[in-house]
């Protein structure tokens, strides 16, 4: 809300410049700023007065215009045709520069020299409205040679207030002075409204009926006749533009004035175009048309309040008007409609016509029925003055439910139990009296005093005891709260085993190189299509949005991968090869039983390129599978979960030979491998891609962040290595349980350290190398022991697979 | 025969003076010990006639024998010593690596630069016994909206343009709503101190917004709490995040969910209040909204207003990271540029 700084002062007395103003609403909690609206006009514009004008001799649509500009005359060359004899206006001198930049010198036109130039609204930057773009008419009271800047306020300061959605009643410039009188301590002036009623009674011409009073609670109007339409006086005309908004004429001019002034959107309507001289407030008929004044034809239905006449509807309540009782030049006789409508119902209908307007703004948030009196007249009083005319008789007003006042009770001490200090009994009232609030009643109680405060019509936002809590606070000032901490009993801050577990996880996997990200929960259902996801996947059961911003945001995502694999498409078109990724966040699946989708934490890994990096003594290879599942592991173990399995199978997104199931303790949690290579070259990638995707949830079930001690050992380890050949078809995993089956307790750890084949080795087998620690916890083992052990673990191997031992 | 055996001992003493000087390296020494000091050396040799002189001899050339043999090997163990410092310089001179070619490399990932923010928030509060909370992305209408005092129609739900799933679910638009569900796991029991840090959504995507985004929520319910003991949280947390020297503005403001309502703003941390372009010339930065939780906010919840009351309040994580990091448009945290995010 835009609000001229002198136009306030209008309605209360203001000693404060426009920037301390602005910083102490702003305080009080109106966000405001102080600008200029207008371009800076210079000292060397002045008024002047036409003396005389006469024919440039050799230009027809030329005149030599004669003025006064106080000290001297000037003889300027005027193309404009709206000046007569007598008629003041702006005279830019040599020197002056104009709002768009340029820089009035004396110059010649068609042979003669100008010494100057009669300046246009237009030409000052300001957006005025005159006759076809002539020259401003200054309508004021000055002399030849009075400067521009103090008869027009171009250097019109303009506060800039945010208000907040509470606070519909400072969408009037009385609202923001009533602001300012409880901050500053000073009285409000209410404008004039007294009217001079002249001709016939209203009733005699007009009746108006509320159909349906739920939606509209009150309606009130005036008629005036003999009127003339044309500019408005300057002065009204800059105070709107400052305001931002658009002069008209002065009819219009009027009720936007009285609208910014009162906060109050008004209507006129032609009165004799109105059929029956009647006014009808209902609900419109499903089907019904009207075409509002911006020339669109709408179709209406009963959730639309409309004003009709006998005949049919003549505007949109609250919103906009219709064609058909539109004012124009020949408009004789007007029918004013000052109203005070539902807001839910108007907010509703201007979103759903697509017309927010100012009207339409203030009503969503409320106006006040019980001012339409007080504003139906002091807009009809300001026709009367700059347009002229009539006010008949009367007024009708209709006002089915009149508003009941609204009492609060305010406790002395809740003031102090939510601000933390006390405001004195004195100071209490005072606030509250400022505020145009009635301190009607102050009870004496044993420990406290209450006061009963009567509530104006104007403040709809002020409901219970707190809301009055807030007023005092916000106008004794926030910083006069003072700082204090929670007194009560000592809580514990302590993360949850949930949150300490991906603290764990996402540090193991910083530890591993991988850099961590976060996409959006949503994503683009057509992913699934492009990753060639079978179409009875469970991750194509998606939760949809209504409205989503794009298709690319239009599902909540059942995985984390498509994103990542965007990712890495996006920084691959960067120049970055080696991307090390992971991201932990919630995937979403509908639910059958519950309103609210699944909600389950996942976590993505995705890695390409090669390694190690920069490191001169070992060249950078290509990543391989166990890059991942190393890192998967690692994670395991920091985890403290022990019982990992890597199940091969074939699984969409990934490599049909190199993808594995992930299970703990029995349980499948996700999947790692390879990016299927036609996925590879679809996307084009030029490199190897590896994934993984597991759910937390299992990952915390199994996991053990303070692992049991255990004893160090006593007596020493025996290390023995052993090589087996066996045939390519044989996997690992099979191989490693086997030997810790039969190497027993005293096997206390085997590792695979190689993998080798060629030479001596028949082609369709491996040498898989194994370093076995064996350990007696009372004794240190014999060699005789151990080549036991070892017997007992190569004749499995030999039993199982056909594996023979390699002799070294 | 005494001068006899002075002449022999002396005799091995200069002999050995000079085979230890002529000893050049300690393959040559070990040589001279075994020559000398052997069990078949010169020593033993002349232990051996130590028969043949008189009785009354023979302890004194015992005597004289001796501290020869002892200062033979004193003298070849610092000769040794020297010619293992000349042999061990020799051998680090070939040794020599250049210490200024790059060390080993171990890549160490980073975190994302708003869990760093997040964390470092969680942090603060949780030392000040704020339980860390979370709860659902998509929420129910009656938590985002209604319970919060912004039944359906209600103009404020405008401020904050919603994704909805079906008219009675939606993402949510705040963290607000675990102000709520919060409550009602807790209730009656008190105190409540909690912060609840997650996504939310709105429909906007410029330089300042992303439709999805992060908040931090913060609640403390107990008897007697003030809007004076919220100005003492929230001014311990800033000087805790932004430094000790950074001051507070309490401005009102409006929130449908508190009342009163308060917009905090931090003093500038670019300029520190003398006004720059990131505080748009004012000295203040708007970091976070707050207030005394409505009173009905905390009736629907399971506590009753009048025995009770509380604060609550909720920042916008990406903006401060923005203005910690100087980052100025929004949507380059979820663009996930490697080449940013490795910055941190
Ligand atoms: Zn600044």
């Amino acid at each position: 809300m835009k609000v001229p700084y002198n136009w306030l002062r209008d309605y209360v007395e203001i000693e404060l410049l426009p920037e301390e103003l602005a910083e102490r609403l702003t305080m009080a909690g109106l966000e405001t700023g102080a600008v200029n609206v207008f371009a800076p006009l210079g000292e060397k514009f002045v008024a002047g007065r036409i003396e005389s004008l006469r024919q440039h001799p050799y230009a027809s649509n030329l005149q030599l215009v004669k003025v006064d500009i106080g000290n001297e005359f000037l003889e300027v060359v005027c193309g404009a045709k709206n000046i007569k004899k007598g008629d003041m206006v702006p005279v830019a001198l040599t020197g002056a520069v104009l709002p768009g930049g340029a820089v009035i010198r004396e110059a010649e036109i068609k042979g003669i020299v100008s010494p100057g130039m009669l300046c246009s609204g237009e030409e000052l930057g300001v957006e005025i409205a005159e006759d076809e773009a002539g020259i401003m008419l200054l309508d004021i009271k000055c002399s030849p040679g009075d400067r521009i800047i103090d008869l027009l306020p171009f250097n019109e300061p303009v506060l800039e207030i945010d208000l907040t959605p509470n606070r519909g009643d400072c969408l009037g410039m009385l609202g923001i002075a009533r602001e300012v009188a409880a901050i500053t301590g000073k009285k409000i002036v209410l404008p004039p409204n007294e009217v001079q009623e002249e001709g016939k009674e209203i009733d005699e011409l007009a009746a108006v009926e509320i159909k349906d009073p739920d939606l509209c609670f009150r309606y009130t109007a005036r008629i005036m006749e003999g009127f003339s339409i044309k500019p408005s006086p300057l002065k009204m005309q800059f105070r709107l533009l400052a305001a931002g908004i658009r002069s008209i004429n002065n009819l219009v001019d009027v009720t936007n004035y009285v609208m910014w002034e009162t906060g109050f959107p008004m209507h006129a309507f032609d009165y004799d175009k109105l059929a029956g001289g009647k006014i009808i407030v209902r609900r419109a008929k499903q089907g019904e048309e009207l075409v509002t004044l911006d020339g669109v034809k709408r179709i209406l239905d009963p959730n639309v309040l409309v004003i009709a006449d006998t005949r049919e509807p003549v505007g949109l309540a609250g919103v906009m008007g219709g064609e058909n009782t539109e004012i124009t030049a020949e408009t004789n006789r007007l029918l004013l409609e000052v109203a005070s409508f539902k807001p839910v119902n108007i907010r509703m209908t201007a979103r759903k016509m697509n017309l927010p307007s100012e009207a339409s703004q203030r009503y969503e948030k409320g106006v006040d029925p019980e001012g339409a009196i007080f504003v139906q007249n002091r807009a009809v009083r300001l026709i009367n003055e700059i347009a002229g005319g009539k006010i008949l008789r009367g007024i009708i007003d209709k006002y089915p439910y009149p508003m009941q006042k609204r009492e609060i009770t305010l406790r002395k001490s809740k003031v102090q139990e939510i601000l933390g200090y006390s405001l004195p009994e004195d100071r209490i009232k005072e606030i509250l009296t400022g505020l145009s609030l009635v301190v009607k009643k102050k009870d004496i109680l044993e420990h406290d005093v209450s006061f009963h405060v009567e509530i104006p019509s104007f403040r709809n936002d002020l409901h219970i005891e707190v809301d009055l809590i807030e007023e005092l606070a916000r106008i004794n000032g926030y910083d006069k709260i003072p700082i204090t901490l929670p007194a009560g009993v000592l809580t514990s801050g302590r993360r949850s085993f949930e949150q300490r577990v991906i603290s764990k996880i996402k540090e193991t996997l910083l530890s591993c190189g991988l850099q961590e990200v976060i996409t959006f929960s949503f994503i683009n259902p057509k992913l699934f299509d492009l990753l060639q996801l079978p179409s009875d996947d469970i991750r194509r059961n998606t939760v949809k949005l209504q409205n989503p911003l794009t298709e690319d945001q239009s599902v909540l995502r059942t995985t984390l991968i498509p994103e990542l694999l965007k990712l890495l498409q996006y920084n691959f078109n960067h120049q970055t090869q080696n991307q090390f990724i992971f991201e932990i966040g919630k995937v979403f699946f509908p639910s059958e039983k519950n309103k609210l989708p699944l909600e389950k934490k996942f976590l993505a890994l995705v890695l390409s390129g090669k390694k190690p990096l920069g490191d001169w003594q070992n060249p950078p290879k290509p990543l391989s599978f166990y890059e991942i599942k190393g890192i998967l592991e690692t994670l395991m173990q920091s985890l403290g979960i022990k019982e990992t399995r890597w199940e091969e199978a074939s699984l969409p997104l990934l490599h049909p030979a190199r993808g594995c199931k992930i299970l703990v303790q029995g349980k499948e949690i996700g999947f790692a491998g390879c990016l299927h290579p036609f996925l590879q070259e679809k996307l084009d990638f030029k490199q190897e891609v590896f994934l993984a995707e597991l759910m937390l949830e299992p990952l915390l079930e199994a996991c053990t962040l303070i692992p049991k001690f255990r004893s160090l050992p006593r007596f020493p380890s025996v290390l023995r290595d052993a090589a087996f050949i066996v045939s390519r078809k044989v996997k690992a995993e099979d191989l490693l349980q086997t030997i810790r089956t039969h190497g027993g307790e005293l096997l206390e750890e085997v590792v695979l350290f190689d993998v080798y084949e060629g030479k001596q080795i028949p082609e369709d087998c491996l040498s898989i190398a194994f370093a076995m620690t064996f350990r007696h916890p009372d004794k240190t083992l014999t060699d005789e022991e151990i080549d036991q052990i070892l017997e007992k673990v190569a004749i499995a191997l030999q039993e199982k697979f056909n594996a023979t031992l390699r002799k070294s | 025969m005494q001068e006899n055996i002075h002449e022999k001992i002396e005799e091995l003493r200069s002999q050995f003076q000079q085979s230890i000087n002529g000893a050049l390296d300690l393959e040559a020494l070990e040589k001279l010990r075994i020559k000398f000091l052997g069990k078949k050396g010169e020593v033993t040799a002349l232990m051996r006639t130590v028969g043949r002189l008189p009785a009354e001899e023979r302890p004194l050339f015992g005597k004289l024998l001796n501290e020869f043999k002892n200062a033979a090997e004193e003298m070849l163990e610092s000769r040794k010593k020297q010619l293992k410092e000349k042999d061990a310089s020799l051998r680090w001179e070939k040794e020599r690596l250049d210490m200024t070619l790059p060390g080993k490399p171990f890549q160490l990932g980073r975190k994302h630069p708003l869990t760093l923010i997040s964390e470092e928030i969680e942090e603060i509060f949780s030392c000040m016994g704020f339980q860390i909370v979370e709860g659902p992305e998509v929420e129910l209408d009656y938590y985002n909206f209604e319970a919060l005092n912004m039944p359906k129609e209600h103009p404020a739900r405008d401020m904050q343009d919603s994704f909805y799933i079906n008219s009675e679910v939606l993402l949510r638009t705040h963290t607000s709503p675990m102000q709520i569900r919060a409550m009602e796991a807790m209730a009656p029991r008190l105190p409540v101190r909690i912060i609840c840090p997650g996504k939310v959504f709105r429909r906007d995507d410029d330089m300042t917004h992303s439709p999805m985004f992060h908040q931090v929520e913060g609640l403390v319910v107990d008897k007697g709490i003030t809007m004076a003991d919220l100005k003492g949280i929230l001014l311990l947390f800033t000087r805790e995040m932004f430094g000790e020297g950074r001051e507070l503005r309490f401005r009102p403001s409006f929130f449908p969910f508190t009342e009163p309502s308060a917009e905090v703003d931090i003093s500038c941390i670019i300029c520190g209040g003398s006004g720059c372009r990131t505080c748009g010339g004012t000295g203040w930065l708007e970091i976070l909204g707050s207030g005394m939780v409505h009173p009905r906010v905390l009736e629907v919840s399971g506590y009753n207003p009048e025995e009770v009351t509380g604060f609550a309040f909720g920042m916008g994580i990406e903006r401060i990271a923005m203005l910690k990091y100087g980052i100025e448009d929004i949507r380059l945290f979820y663009q996930n540029d490697l080449r940013m995010l490795q910055q941190y």
